[in-house]
């Protein structure tokens, strides 16, 4: 009886010895919808926000046996809910890439500092900007993935035909930049009765009252910013700020060279009428052509075009701003260190150089300079826009929105709202901003 | 009978109706009494600290959830009403056709029904867009001046009334016309005999014998409006200046942009307060039944 006892335990300790050596250490990671064309994907297909994280999954598992990677791709609008079901029910990936997150996670020890991970060389080669990104209390929450966003707010676009039939010279303006008055009077040209019905049908430009990023440009073209050094408090009701969007008011209202109905426009608004040349003047980077790309491959978009990079025009005496920003992969507290380490390699695999150099089929810069000096050698044309792009970003690059601690997303439908008042003409720049600035303020002490 | 008997006696019910009942425990009961638990902490995913009635105290000195609330009952009012009235004329003009002319404009106007929220609310943000929508188009066409329908802050929420009025009420219109086929015809021949005018007969006869179905269309339409979501996350994102700005998306907001959701649940208490107070009121005032 006692030798069947003994054997049975030996039995069981062997069959739970074998089922540990068998059991892989399983990784989860979310990514928003990227259609990143992996390796050996057809150029003439338009790939899905799946086939990169399948790609790279089924990538790093070939490399690492023991580990079983499972991917799951969030829509943008859903991204929020879910990340906070899943941290209110434990149950959050083991790292994402997202277009949210929230610094607080980070201060509630939630999330894995990745400072110590960081090779000598990861330091020197990913841009400080991005590195900076996820800084919160000396320690740093985001491993860099891509600098620059879709370049809202960094650069426009100028559709060429258009300002050729203006007779504009667009090559100086890329070159050179342009000031807000030749803005103005360029806008002026560009902005026409196409049927001759006798009504303006085609516009320089277009806004959007939900478009922060651009029409922010103006403010801070002026001198206008969100916070003061030490975001104590919101000062974006200066009366520099208010003249830049009294300025982009005035565009709509007294140059006509944009069309009314701002208030009610937003982003894709914006998007379309510069897709089909309605408007000549767009807003974005290298991504914004790769969306031209995408459309025309989606059959959305019928006809190719080929816009040029410029940066947004500057208040006299002033130099042009650029919204700046980065992201990248922000890693979950991990309590088994082989599993930690095993995620951090996971990250540094994405982000090395060769996978990194993946996101020029999405017309993104890449967080390492090193990649970013090899995109494009054999497209001299987007080689040019990026090199622009990367120009702009560096000399007059900044982050609109604030440190990673400041509550701008809780502030975002205030400024909205003023905007949104302005054109609409029921309050006036200053007072729409004064009012924002009242909300903004009470949501920055109440996150102090 | 002790309690525990009748219960054994009806044992064979209770094992029928114990798989729905536990469903809706798991699924309902519980995710509401949780988030009565949660109205009462301020919760924000990675930390929790019990305040009382504190984010109720806080809701009612905020100007955005009692501008919210205006709102969400501005365009419950405003829907109800016209989607009711639309359907009892729909009703009425249809019953005196034959069953597959009936079907086929009852088809017609359910489809929108059964199409996404999100599309028809896209589709219709081109109707109202500013500059090449196809509203502005017609209104143009006759001479008159174009609006900014959403972005008005006068305009927006009739806008968002009207589509809603356009595109809703075809649940309504198959209930009422299934409940209107079953008054029997002898009421309106009787009627006619007696030289009833065909106002009287609408009011004397058609309305107060579909008076159960109107209470129920009533009840079902309040709940769904006031709970709107889709229409003003795609078309108006509660803009401009937060003139369609609702409970449900401030909800919204408030739970996955802030994180903060304690204070949504307890905006979720509230209108769940509001919508058994207007539903006890509705039986109360329309709850008796007619005989004839």
């Amino acid at each position: 009886m006692e030798k069947r006892k003994i054997l049975l335990v030996v039995l069981l300790l062997t069959l739970l010895s074998l089922s540990a050596f068998s059991a892989k250490m399983t990784i989860t990671w979310w990514i928003n919808p990227w259609r990143i064309a992996p390796p050996g994907f057809p150029s003439d297909k338009a790939p899905s926000s799946e086939d990169y994280p399948k790609w790279a999954s089924e990538e790093f598992m070939r490399l690492h046996p023991e580990v079983e990677v499972k991917y799951v791709v969030v829509g943008n609008q859903e991204y929020s809910q879910k990340m906070a079901a899943a941290i209110a029910t434990r149950t959050q990936p083991d790292f994402f890439k997202g277009p949210v997150w929230d610094s607080r996670w980070a201060q509630n020890g939630l999330l894995e500092p990745i400072d110590s991970y960081l090779s000598e060389e990861d330091w020197k080669d990913f841009y400080q900007v991005v590195l900076d990104e996820g800084l919160i209390d000396g320690k740093r929450y985001i491993w860099p993935w891509n600098f620059g966003t879709n370049g809202m707010g960094t650069s426009m676009l100028l559709y060429t035909p258009d300002f050729d039939k203006a007779e504009i010279d667009w090559r100086k303006i890329v070159q050179e930049g342009w000031t807000m008055e030749e803005f103005v009077e360029i806008c002026k040209k560009l902005t026409w009765d196409t049927d001759g019905n006798g009504e303006i049908d085609h516009y320089a430009i277009s806004f959007g009252a939900k478009d922060l990023h651009n029409i922010i440009n103006f403010l801070y073209a002026f001198g206008g910013r969100l916070s003061d050094e030490g975001e104590t408090t919101v000062t974006l009701n200066t009366p520099e700020a208010a003249a830049g969007l009294q300025f982009v008011l005035d565009l709509v209202n007294k140059h006509k060279v944009a069309p009314k109905g701002v208030e009610a426009l937003g982003v894709y608004d914006v998007i379309g009428n510069f897709h089909s040349h309605r408007t000549s003047i767009g807003f974005g980077g290298p991504y914004e052509i790769g969306r031209i790309t995408r459309y025309i491959l989606a059959g959305t978009l019928k006809e190719m075009f080929y816009p040029v990079l410029a940066p947004f025009p500057h208040a006299e005496a002033k130099d042009p701003v650029a919204h700046t920003s980065g992201s990248g992969f922000i890693i979950f507290k991990q309590n088994d260190q082989a599993k930690r380490e095993m995620v951090f390699e996971f990250v540094k695999f994405l982000t090395n150089q060769q996978n990194l150099a993946l996101l020029e089929t999405l017309q993104y810069l890449t967080a390492r300079e090193s990649v970013n000096q090899k995109l494009y050698v054999n497209d001299p044309y987007m080689n040019k826009q990026v090199k622009t792009y990367g120009a702009i970003m560096d000399k007059y690059g900044m982050s609109f929105f604030g440190s990673q601690e400041f509550p701008w997303s809780q502030m975002e439908k205030f400024i909205i709202s003023a905007f949104e008042a302005t054109f609409a003409g029921s309050k006036t720049p200053q007072k729409a901003l004064d009012e924002f600035v009242t909300e903004a303020d009470k949501i920055l002490k109440k996150a102090k | 009978m002790t309690v525990w008997k009748r219960v054994w006696k009806g044992r064979a019910g209770y094992f029928f109706v114990l798989p729905h009942f536990g469903m809706y425990t798991l699924f309902f009961l519980i995710p509401v009494g949780w988030g009565v638990y949660l109205s009462l902490f301020d919760y924000n995913v990675f930390s929790q600290e019990f305040i009382g009635f504190g984010n109720f105290a806080t809701l009612f000195s905020d100007w955005l959830f009692l501008k919210a609330l205006g709102n969400t009952f501005l365009y419950t009012f405003g829907v109800v009403p016209l989607w009711l009235g639309k359907a009892l004329i729909v009703t009425v003009l249809l019953h005196p056709f034959r069953n597959s002319i009936k079907t086929f404009y009852k088809a017609l106007f359910y489809l929108p029904h059964v199409t996404s929220s999100v599309i028809v609310s896209m589709i219709w943000l081109w109707v109202f867009n500013p500059t090449y929508g196809l509203l502005n188009y017609f209104v143009k066409s006759v001479g008159l001046t174009p609006a900014i329908w959403l972005g008005n802050k006068f305009l927006a929420m009739p806008s968002l009334i009207f589509m809603q009025f356009i595109m809703g009420g075809g649940s309504t219109i198959v209930l009422l016309s299934a409940a209107m086929a079953s008054i029997p015809d002898y009421y309106f021949e009787a009627a006619k005999l007696e030289g009833a005018s065909s106002w009287k007969v609408f009011t004397k006869i058609t309305i107060p014998l579909l008076k159960p179905t109107i209470l129920y269309a009533l009840i079902m339409g309040t709940i769904a409006n006031f709970q709107t979501f889709s229409n003003i996350y795609i078309m108006t994102q509660g803009g401009p200046e937060f003139s369609t700005i609702s409970i449900g998306y401030l909800v919204y907001t408030t739970a996955f942009r802030d994180y903060n959701l304690g204070l949504a649940s307890a905006m979720s208490m509230v209108m769940f307060g509001i919508l058994a107070v207007l539903g006890f009121l509705q039986f109360k005032w329309l709850g008796s039944n007619v005989e004839y």
